[in-house]
């Protein structure tokens, strides 16, 4: 991909217009476009209320779109040989959370239009969604956005740093993150401080 | 000036003696913004006393004088100098250096948040050679090693290269900023709003203050002094930030009621007492006569300390 870069602008205009088609033929490719899309063209900013009484207080996405953030967050930070990754902290609860305590209405509808953006793009590059792609796939989307992360006036580039952002949050302040990944040594009593035993660095 | 406090009462003056040796003071404080609920309530009260100890803070201190107007003090309280309220000053903020030490890069984590603090560069300028751009001078304050949450998660990318580099850097990051001396000067001045009430319906302060030429180019030195030692050091130069944060950021209020030998430009004697009411003291950042670049608590501690000495000593005596 990096071969050949992708002009986001350009592209974006076909994957908007398959979106339209597709809903026009009332084809579901995926459950999760066709809520999100339904959802967004009546009340974007609102969150998906379900009969489920308790349980609809403490949801912002909806069963796909939390299969659909936990990849894409896993994408983000994905586990190694080191740590695990976003999913196995469990970053997915943490900015539905934060989603569902925001008062910033903007911010909500950046997440909801993001979520289904980003299949659009998964569907318009490799033609499926993004949860049913590869890793290399998912990848190469992320990739797309993460090139043309100065693109601020596109919701998917709002959206994609929005992501970045909050999975970069949750993850580091969680118990994986701060000691699987970072080895934190902290909230421990120093009783010598060694300092720093490389030689003095010569100025150039 | 004879002494004696007078502070005003819901618009109603109530006097003290005017003898020293067997002054009322009364004191009240409805009106400070900062306390809380408590204080208004016990707005009915009153308090007698031989001696009034005023420690509300540089701000509050200023407001609570210039407030406390009579026939006797028409300016406010111990304020025949018309200095209460002037030569405010600060510390200014904002130029600073941040760098990695790249040989720290990728090594084993360290516990770097158990050390007693960051580091501090105490004051070099104009010491021993003279500055040729500005006056006095200012200090770094740092900080560097490994933190609970990582520096550097702004780095471009995703991924899992983008873990690794978070993994590997953490730990090399080092930043430090200064603080400089704002000059005590007359024109920068807090007085009493004629129109913004507090919640008790008390004038609140209204500032005139702005930083002058000899800040603006200190603040010019700190930017360049800073990059200039990081690299001396090796360190790779992350950010270099010339941003001066606004008036008032360092929240280190000083200067509205300070000392010194001339009753005509001071408002305290050396024990931050009134030259004016000899049983008032002012003991907290409003009696300094100008804002040196150090966080100033510990000297209006040691400032305090001397004052009540001396004020424990004049009672003895009998001179209070």
């Amino acid at each position: 991909m990096s071969n050949n870069p992708i002009n986001l602008k350009q592209d974006r205009r076909q994957w908007l217009k398959s979106s339209a088609a597709v809903l026009g033929a009332s084809l579901l490719p995926l459950p999760a476009v066709a809520a999100e899309a339904s959802q967004a063209k009546t009340t974007p900013a609102t969150p998906q209320t379900k009969p489920a009484g308790e349980a609809s207080a403490t949801r912002f996405f909806t069963p796909a779109q939390r299969t659909l953030v936990e990849e894409l967050s896993e994408t983000i930070i994905p586990a190694d040989s080191h740590s695990g990754g976003a999913k196995a902290t469990q970053v997915v609860g943490y900015i539905e959370q934060e989603l569902r305590e925001s008062t910033d209405d903007n911010r909500r509808a950046t997440w909801q239009e993001g979520l289904r953006l980003v299949d659009l793009m998964s569907q318009h590059y490799h033609g499926k969604s993004f949860v049913d792609s590869s890793s290399e796939e998912r990848i190469a989307v992320l990739t797309v956005l993460s090139d043309n992360d100065q693109m601020t006036d596109l919701p998917e580039v709002r959206f994609f740093r929005e992501l970045k952002h909050l999975t970069v949050r949750g993850y580091y302040t969680s118990k994986i993150g701060i000691h699987d990944e970072l080895e934190y040594k902290g909230n421990r009593l120093l009783l010598e401080f060694a300092g720093c035993d490389d030689p003095a660095p010569k100025s150039s | 000036m004879p002494g004696g406090a007078r502070v005003r009462r819901h618009g109603e003056e109530t006097s003290c003696g005017t003898n020293p040796k067997r002054a009322r003071s009364f004191l009240r404080l409805p009106f400070a913004g900062d306390f809380t609920a408590d204080i208004a309530t016990k707005c009915g009260e009153k308090t007698r006393a031989k001696v009034v100890v005023v420690a509300a803070s540089t701000l509050e201190s200023a407001r609570l004088l210039l407030l406390s107007k009579s026939q006797l003090y028409p300016n406010g309280l111990a304020n025949s100098s018309g200095h209460v309220g002037h030569n405010f000053c600060e510390h200014i903020m904002g130029p600073g250096v941040t760098g990695q030490a790249k040989n720290l890069v990728g090594k084993p984590p360290t516990l770097d948040d158990g050390r007693p603090g960051g580091f501090y560069l105490t004051r070099f300028r104009n010491l021993t050679e003279k500055h040729p751009k500005f006056i006095r001078g200012y200090g770094f304050e740092g900080g560097s090693g490994a933190r609970m949450f990582p520096q550097g998660t702004d780095a471009h990318g995703f991924g899992s290269s983008f873990k690794e580099e978070i993994r590997q850097n953490q730990g090399s990051y080092i930043g430090m900023g200064a603080f400089g001396e704002v000059l005590a000067r007359y024109e920068n001045f807090v007085d009493l709003d004629p129109v913004v009430k507090d919640k008790w319906g008390v004038p609140a302060l209204r500032f005139h203050y702005k930083f002058g030429d000899n800040e603006h180019r200190m603040a010019e030195d700190m930017k360049e002094t800073a990059q200039e030692m990081f690299e001396a050091a090796g360190f790779k130069i992350m950010h270099v930030s010339d941003r001066v944060l606004t008036e008032g950021w360092s929240i280190h209020e000083m200067g509205t009621a300070r000392m010194g030998n001339d009753p005509k430009t001071s408002v305290l004697n050396q024990f931050e007492q009134s030259h004016d009411v000899k049983n008032l003291f002012v003991v907290d950042g409003s009696a300094f006569v100008n804002a040196s670049c150090q966080n100033p608590t510990w000297t209006i501690m040691a400032l305090c300390w001397r004052s009540c000495d001396y004020l424990a000593d004049e009672l003895g005596k009998g001179n209070l």
